[in-house]
C-alpha cells in the first residue's frame, strides 16, 4: 500500500515537473519568435527618429524613503534624460534620514502652494516644493505611508497623461524614456509598458548613467544575472504577445494615468504593489470589456543593484514571494473568469500553480526524494539520473535565455563573459536554487501569518558608481 | 520494497539527460559562433560607415564620379546610412544624395526590397523610395500602405506623401480613417509632410462623413489643413454634435486655429455639463479672450472640477490684459477658497510676484 502511495506521489512530482518545463519551453519558443520580430523593427530605430516626434509628455515619479545617499545622483541623471517633455516628481515618503534636506540643498527647493487634487486617497501631504534649478522638478513631502502611497501621491500631483514609476536607485540610459514609450506610439490601446531591468553590479556607471556593462566578480550577483535574463527575456517576453503579462517591474514602468486612477491606483498595504497594479489593471479592463494592451520593451533600459550577500537576498526573495501571493489573492476573482481571456485562463493559473505554490511542491519534492532514497525505494542510479535530468533541464532553460540575450542585445558579449554565465547557469542548480526555494517558502509562510507591506530596505554597496 | 528500475525507464532518463546536456553544450557553442558572426558584421558595418559617410556628406555638395565598389551585402548598410542623411537634409541638398543613390543603383535595390519577406527590408525599401522621390513604384507603395499591418505600411504612406503630396491625399486620407491602429502622432507626422492645400478638401470630406466614433481622432488632424476650411468644419461639426468627446476635440481644434470670431462659439460650451468640454472651452477662451471675457474665466475658477479651475487660473495668469493688481485681488479676495488656492498655485508655478 505504502509503495503504491509513494509511486502515485512520485508520478505527481514528475507530472508537475514535466508540465512546468513544457510551459517554460512554450514561453521560450514564443520569446524567440517575438524577439525576432521586435529586433526587425528595432533595427529601424536609428533612422526612424523623425517618425517618433509628437511623443506624449510623461511624469516621472520617484518615490524616496531614506535615500539621502543616492537621491541626488538619481535626480541629476533623470534631469538629463533625452525626451521632449517630461516632469520629475520626487515623493519623500516621510524619510527618517536627511533625504528632504539633501533635495532642498542640492536642487534649491522652495515651497509652493498647490491646490492638490486628491483623486487617490493618500497620507497627509506636508508640503509641495519646486526646484529653482530645474523648472520640471517638483518634490512632494508627505507622511510615511509606504511606496504605494507615495506613488499614489505622485499620480495625484502629476500633470501628464502618462507616468513612469522609477525606483530612487535605478540607473537609466539617456534614451530610456524614448524606448519605453514606443509601445504607446505603436499602438494607441497600450495602457502600460514595462522595461527590461538588468543588473548593474560589476558595471561602470558615470553621472548616474551606465557607461559600460560588466559582470560582477562575485558569484551571487552573477547567479542573479542568469535569473534576471530568464525572468525578463522569456518570463515577460513570452507572456506579452498574448497580452497576459502580469508583472511590470516597479524599477521602471510607464502607465496611462487615467486608467490607473480608474482602476484605483496602487494598492496600499501590499509588498508587490507593482505586480498587484498590473493584475488589477488586467482585471479592471477585462471586466469592462475595454480593448487594451499591457506590453513589454525587451531593450535593456533600466539597471538595478542586486544583493551581494545572502541575508539581503533572503529578505528580498521573501518580500517578492509575499508580494506575489498578495497580488494573486487580492485579484483571485480574475482566475478562470469567463471574461478574463488568456490572463484568467493561462497566466493567472500558471502564476498560482508554478510561482506561488512552486516552492511548496519543489520543497516537498526534495524531501520526498531524500525519503525514498533513504528507504531504498529508488536505486542510487535512478536517484542520480532523475537529479541529472532536473538539473539538465534547468541548465537548458537558462542557456536558452542566455542565447536569447546574445542574439538580441549582447550586453555580455565577450566569450569569457558568455562562458562565465554558462557556468553560473550550471552552478545555480547546486545550492542556490534550493536556497531560493527555501526563502520563497518562508515568504509563503509569512504571508499565511499575515505579514504587512512595508518599504523594502536593501543595503546598497553602489561600488559601480563613479 | 526496493525495485530495480526497468531498463526502458533507465534508457529513457539517460537518453533525455544526455540530450539535454549535449543540447546545452551545443547552445554554448552556438552562442560563441553567433557572437563571432556578430563581431564580424559589426566590423563590416563600421568599416562601411567609415568609407561611405564622408562620400554621402560630400555628395550633398558635389557630384562624385570615383565611387568605391558597393558589394551586395552592404546594400542594407548603404540604404540605412543614406536614409539618415536624406532625413537630415531638405531641398536642393537632397538632390545630390538622390543622385548618389541612383549612381550605385539603389532605386532598383529599394524597389526589390518592397517585395521581400522581411519587414525590415520592406520598410527600408519604402523609406528609401520616399526619400528618393521615386514615383515608379507608386502602386507597390500604395499596396503596402493599404494592406501592411507592420511599420512598413506607415513608412510607405509617408513615402507616398513625400513623393507627391497632391496625388497621395485621396489615397492616404481614407487609409487614415480606416487604420485606427496607426498612432495619431505618426499620422500627424505624415500630414505635416503634405501641403495643407493638398489634403484640406479630402480630410474635410472625410470628417463630414465620419462616424461619431471616428470624429474625435480625425478632428485632431485639422491643424494640418487650411485654416479657413478647418474652422468651417469645426463650426459645422459643433452645430451637429452633442457627444462630449466630439465637442472636446472641436474646442481643442478651435484653440489651435481660432481667432476672436470663434469666441462666441466657444462661450456656448463654457458651462457644459461635461467637465472635459468645459476644460477645453476654458483653454480655447484663454487663447482667444479679450478683456471683456475675463469675468467668464474668473467664474470658472470656482468650477467643481480641478482641471477646469487649474486651466482657468493658467488662462488668467497668461492673459496680457490682466494686471498684477487684478491677480492679487483675485488671489486674496475671491469669495471661493478653491479659486484662491488654485490661483496661488499657478502664480507660484509661474514664479509670478503679485504682492
Amino acid at each position: 500500500m505504502l509503495h503504491k502511495v509513494l509511486i502515485i506521489i512520485q508520478w505527481f512530482f514528475l507530472l508537475y515537473m514535466l508540465v512546468l518545463n513544457l510551459c517554460y519551453l512554450a514561453l521560450n519558443i514564443i520569446s524567440f519568435i517575438t524577439i525576432g520580430r521586435y529586433l526587425n523593427n528595432h533595427r529601424l530605430d536609428d533612422f526612424l527618429q523623425s517618425f517618433s516626434d509628437f511623443e506624449p509628455p510623461i511624469s516621472v515619479l520617484v518615490p524616496a524613503y531614506n535615500e539621502e545617499t543616492t537621491v541626488e545622483s538619481t535626480i541629476r541623471s533623470l534631469m538629463q534624460l533625452t525626451y521632449s517633455e517630461f516632469e520629475v516628481i520626487v515623493i519623500n515618503d516621510g524619510s527618517k534620514d536627511n533625504t528632504m534636506g539633501v533635495l532642498t540643498e542640492k536642487f534649491k527647493l522652495v515651497p509652493v502652494p498647490e491646490a492638490y487634487q486628491i483623486r487617490l486617497k493618500v497620507k497627509p501631504i506636508r508640503g509641495f516644493y519646486k526646484s529653482l534649478m530645474f523648472p520640471n522638478l517638483r518634490v512632494i513631502d508627505k507622511e510615511n505611508g509606504g511606496k504605494a502611497d507615495a506613488l499614489n501621491a505622485g499620480i495625484n500631483a502629476s500633470r501628464y497623461p502618462l507616468f513612469c514609476g522609477v525606483d530612487a536607485d535605478s540607473v537609466l540610459q539617456r534614451n530610456s524614456l524614448k524606448q519605453v514609450i514606443q509601445p504607446f506610439l505603436d499602438n494607441p490601446l497600450t495602457v502600460a509598458a514595462g522595461g527590461t531591468v538588468r543588473i548593474v553590479n560589476g558595471s561602470r556607471v558615470y553621472n548616474g548613467f551606465l557607461e559600460e556593462a560588466g559582470l560582477s566578480a562575485k558569484l551571487l550577483p552573477r547567479m542573479q544575472i542568469v535569473e534576471y535574463l530568464r525572468a525578463f527575456l522569456f518570463g515577460r517576453l513570452g507572456w506579452a504577445p498574448i497580452n497576459a503579462m502580469l508583472i511590470i517591474s516597479g524599477a521602471f514602468g510607464v502607465f496611462r494615468r487615467e486608467k490607473v486612477i480608474q482602476a484605483g491606483g496602487y494598492s496600499v498595504g501590499t509588498v508587490g504593489e507593482d505586480m498587484e497594479l498590473v493584475v488589477r489593471l488586467h482585471k479592471y479592463l477585462r471586466m469592462k470589456k475595454e480593448p487594451y494592451r499591457i506590453t513589454f520593451v525587451p531593450d535593456p533600459i533600466c539597471w538595478t543593484e542586486v544583493p551581494e550577500d545572502l541575508k539581503v537576498l533572503r529578505n528580498q526573495r521573501v518580500r517578492w514571494q509575499i508580494g506575489l501571493l498578495q497580488s494573486l489573492m487580492r485579484n483571485r476573482d480574475l482566475c478562470f473568469n469567463r471574461r478574463g481571456g488568456m490572463v484568467a485562463w493561462l497566466a493567472f493559473p500558471f502564476m498560482v500553480i508554478f510561482e506561488a505554490l512552486g516552492p511548496v511542491v519543489e520543497f516537498l519534492g526534495y524531501i520526498y526524494t531524500i525519503v525514498v532514497f533513504v528507504l531504498g525505494i529508488v536505486t542510487p542510479t535512478m536517484f542520480v539520473l532523475f537529479f541529472l535530468f532536473s538539473v539538465g533541464f534547468g541548465v537548458f532553460i537558462s542557456v536558452t535565455a542566455l542565447l536569447l540575450e546574445i542574439i538580441s542585445f549582447h550586453i555580455y558579449s565577450k566569450p569569457r563573459q558568455i562562458f562565465q554565465l554558462f557556468l553560473c547557469s550550471l552552478y545555480e542548480n547546486f545550492g542556490y536554487r534550493q536556497l531560493v526555494t527555501l526563502w520563497r517558502l518562508e515568504g509563503l509562510w509569512k504571508w499565511l501569518k499575515g505579514s504587512k507591506g512595508q518599504w523594502g530596505e536593501m543595503t546598497r554597496t553602489a561600488d559601480w558608481q563613479k | 520494497m526496493r525495485e530495480p528500475p526497468s531498463d526502458s525507464v533507465v534508457t529513457l532518463v539517460v537518453g533525455a539527460s544526455a540530450a539535454i546536456i549535449v543540447t546545452s553544450l551545443l547552445l554554448l557553442l552556438l552562442m560563441i559562433i553567433i557572437r563571432f558572426i556578430q563581431s564580424v558584421r559589426e566590423e563590416q558595418r563600421r568599416s562601411f560607415i567609415k568609407t561611405w559617410s564622408p562620400i554621402m556628406a560630400l555628395s550633398i555638395e558635389e557630384t562624385i564620379t570615383d565611387l568605391p565598389i558597393l558589394l551586395k551585402f552592404n546594400y542594407i548598410n548603404f540604404l540605412s546610412q543614406w536614409n539618415i542623411f536624406a532625413d537630415s537634409v531638405r531641398g536642393p541638398s537632397r538632390k545630390g544624395l538622390i543622385r548618389l543613390a541612383k549612381q550605385v543603383g539603389m532605386e532598383r535595390v529599394a524597389a526589390e526590397f518592397l517585395s521581400k519577406r522581411s519587414e525590415y527590408e520592406r520598410t527600408i525599401g519604402a523609406m528609401s523610395l520616399g526619400n528618393m522621390e521615386d514615383k515608379s513604384q507608386w502602386d507597390k507603395l500604395q499596396e503596402l500602405a493599404e494592406n501592411n499591418i507592420g511599420l512598413s505600411g506607415q513608412v510607405a504612406a509617408r513615402s507616398l506623401a513625400r513623393i507627391d503630396p497632391v496625388a497621395s491625399a485621396p489615397v492616404l486620407v481614407p487609409i487614415f480613417v480606416r487604420r485606427k491602429d496607426w498612432s495619431s502622432a505618426r499620422v500627424a507626422l505624415i500630414l505635416k509632410d503634405m501641403e495643407p492645400n493638398a489634403v484640406s478638401i479630402h480630410l474635410a470630406a472625410a470628417i463630414f462623413t465620419a462616424t461619431s466614433e471616428d470624429l474625435p481622432r480625425l478632428l485632431r488632424f485639422l491643424p494640418y489643413i487650411e485654416r479657413g476650411i478647418a474652422l468651417q468644419v469645426l463650426s459645422d461639426i459643433l452645430s451637429r454634435n452633442t457627444e462630449p468627446e466630439v465637442l472636446t476635440a472641436c474646442l481643442a481644434g478651435i484653440k489651435a486655429l481660432g481667432d476672436y470670431q470663434s469666441i462666441s462659439l466657444v462661450k456656448q460650451y463654457i458651462n457644459h455639463e461635461a467637465w472635459s468640454v468645459r476644460v477645453q472651452a476654458v483653454n480655447a477662451l484663454g487663447m482667444l479672450a479679450s478683456k471683456d471675457d475675463l469675468p467668464l474665466l474668473v467664474e470658472r475658477l470656482s468650477d467643481q472640477n480641478w482641471w477646469v479651475r487649474y486651466r482657468s487660473a493658467q488662462a488668467i495668469c497668461n492673459a496680457p490684459f490682466v494686471t498684477p493688481g487684478q491677480l492679487q485681488e483675485f488671489r486674496d479676495k475671491h469669495p471661493d477658497r478653491y479659486a484662491r488656492d488654485i490661483l496661488a498655485q499657478v502664480l507660484a508655478e509661474k514664479q509670478m510676484v503679485v504682492d
